[in-house]
């Protein structure tokens, strides 16, 4: 690239970072229908914005975002099954390759922490961690969902509602049960019984790490002013960071706990051999 | 209850979670995994046969190293033989040629010795007829000196 070219690109840049400032000073914001307070105290609660399920239900505007992920992530999963998987070589391409890790990964991980029983830990782990990831990320769009009060919202992260974390903690922690009932039948229930916090810990872990990016980006949004440039970097901060970090952390501690209560005793293995 | 807690919405979670993970099993991780694994035991069996067909060649190595050791000591053997083979003919040749050589020499020396017992006689044989000779020249004093040199002289010649 030329000298002239750069002067050029420069001066469009500075531009419209100088358009950018001056609507920033100059527009004084639209109308809000909520203080800070509330919208952070609903950003918790969700005691006011539902959202209505198909018209019978009113719910949490995350749960309308985790069924939204799971409608998504499903139609990419169908279109890679019917157009890219039947197309795989023995020397991966690109995309063959990110699929390979992602389900290498969780593999791997389950083998690693379970070597004994992991096929089911696997399966569960690659859904836990693409679930978590993808639903955190899906906070970075900003669909807009319309709540039955007829305001709009950016759509939150599915895990990001008490319930939503609650539901993954709990669900984390029956596949753990099941993996020590397997392998270890009703000793493996009571080994499992044994972590009875395990379900509270990792839902309330999970809930609070995404929420404490929901509420950073919610108060970021709130104010007009801090809408420009700045959510790139609190998006990348509070959004990308924690849906990488609470997907490795979730699906990591499920599988050194199934790992744990679906080793086999080790007199019984001595009265086998 | 408390922080909005719902186990009707927690439950409906729980129904998007189980139907999202049995789809992602069934259209994403069990295909990928499975494509993973069938490589995975292609690449092990090309391995297993790669280290079987380095063992069969290892064992045909070993096989033509024992051949080649065995030949070598064969080779080894007849090379001694034949080396007892030439030294015992040469040392045959050798007494053959030294017998002939003394055979030889015998003769020489027999029929050397018959040359010089003939020289011997005939040398006998000349004084004596040197010495009849002479004594004839003797009993015939009589005769001219000059005539007998001259006489001598012809015979000479």
């Amino acid at each position: 690239m030329d000298n002239k070219l750069k002067k050029k690109s420069l001066a469009i840049i500075l531009g419209l970072m100088a358009l950018c400032l001056a609507g920033i000073i100059f527009i004084n914001g639209h109308q809000k229908h909520e203080t800070i307070k509330e919208a952070m105290k609903d950003a918790v609660l969700h005691e006011h914005n539902k959202i209505s399920l198909f018209g019978i239900l009113e719910v949490n505007p995350a749960l309308a975002s985790g069924f939204i992920v799971t409608a998504v992530l499903l139609v990419a999963a169908l279109l890679i099954r019917i157009f890219v998987i039947p197309k795989f070589k023995t020397v991966p391409g690109k995309f063959q390759t990110c699929l390979e890790l992602a389900v290498g990964y969780f593999s791997d991980l389950a083998k690693s922490n379970s070597p004994h029983q992991n096929k089911f830990l696997g399966a569960y782990l690659f859904a836990a961690g693409v679930y978590i990831f993808v639903g955190t990320c899906a906070e970075l769009f900003g669909i807009q969902l319309i709540t039955t009060k007829g305001h709009s919202m950016a759509m939150p992260a599915p895990l990001a509602d008490i319930n939503g974390a609650i539901s993954l903690g709990v669900l984390s922690y029956l596949a753990i049960l099941s993996g020590g009932i397997a392998a270890n039948g009703i000793k493996g229930v009571g080994k499992t019984l044994k972590e009875f916090s395990l379900p509270i810990s990792m839902s309330f872990r999970l809930f609070g790490a995404l929420l404490s990016g929901l509420l950073v980006t919610e108060l970021v949004y709130y104010y007009f002013a801090l809408s420009f440039v700045l959510p790139v970097f609190v998006g990348i901060m509070f959004t990308l960071l924690h849906a990488l970090i609470q997907a490795f952390v979730l699906t990591m501690l499920t599988s050194i706990f199934y790992g744990e209560v679906s080793e086999k005793e080790e007199h019984e293995e001595k009265a086998n051999a | 209850m408390p922080l909005n807690i719902d186990i009707q919405q927690i439950l409906l979670h729980m129904f998007n979670f189980i139907i999202l993970g049995g789809g992602l099993y069934i259209l994403l991780y069990k295909p990928v995994k499975d494509f993973m694994d069938q490589r995975e035991a292609y690449f092990r069996d090309l391995e297993a046969k790669s280290v079987e067909s380095q063992a069969a060649a290892q064992e045909t190595k070993d096989n033509y190293d024992a051949m080649i050791k065995d030949i070598q000591v064969q080779a080894d053997e007849i090379k001694k033989k034949a080396i007892q083979e030439a030294e015992a003919s040469a040392q045959a040749t050798v007494s053959k040629a030294k017998e002939e050589a003394d055979s030889i020499l015998s003769a020489a020396r027999l029929n050397a010795n018959k040359e010089k017992q003939k020289a011997l006689d005939e040398a006998k044989d000349d004084i004596t007829n040197m010495a009849i000779e002479a004594v004839k020249k003797l009993m015939n004093e009589k005769q001219n000196p000059y005539d007998t040199f001259i006489d001598a002289t012809k015979k000479g010649m």
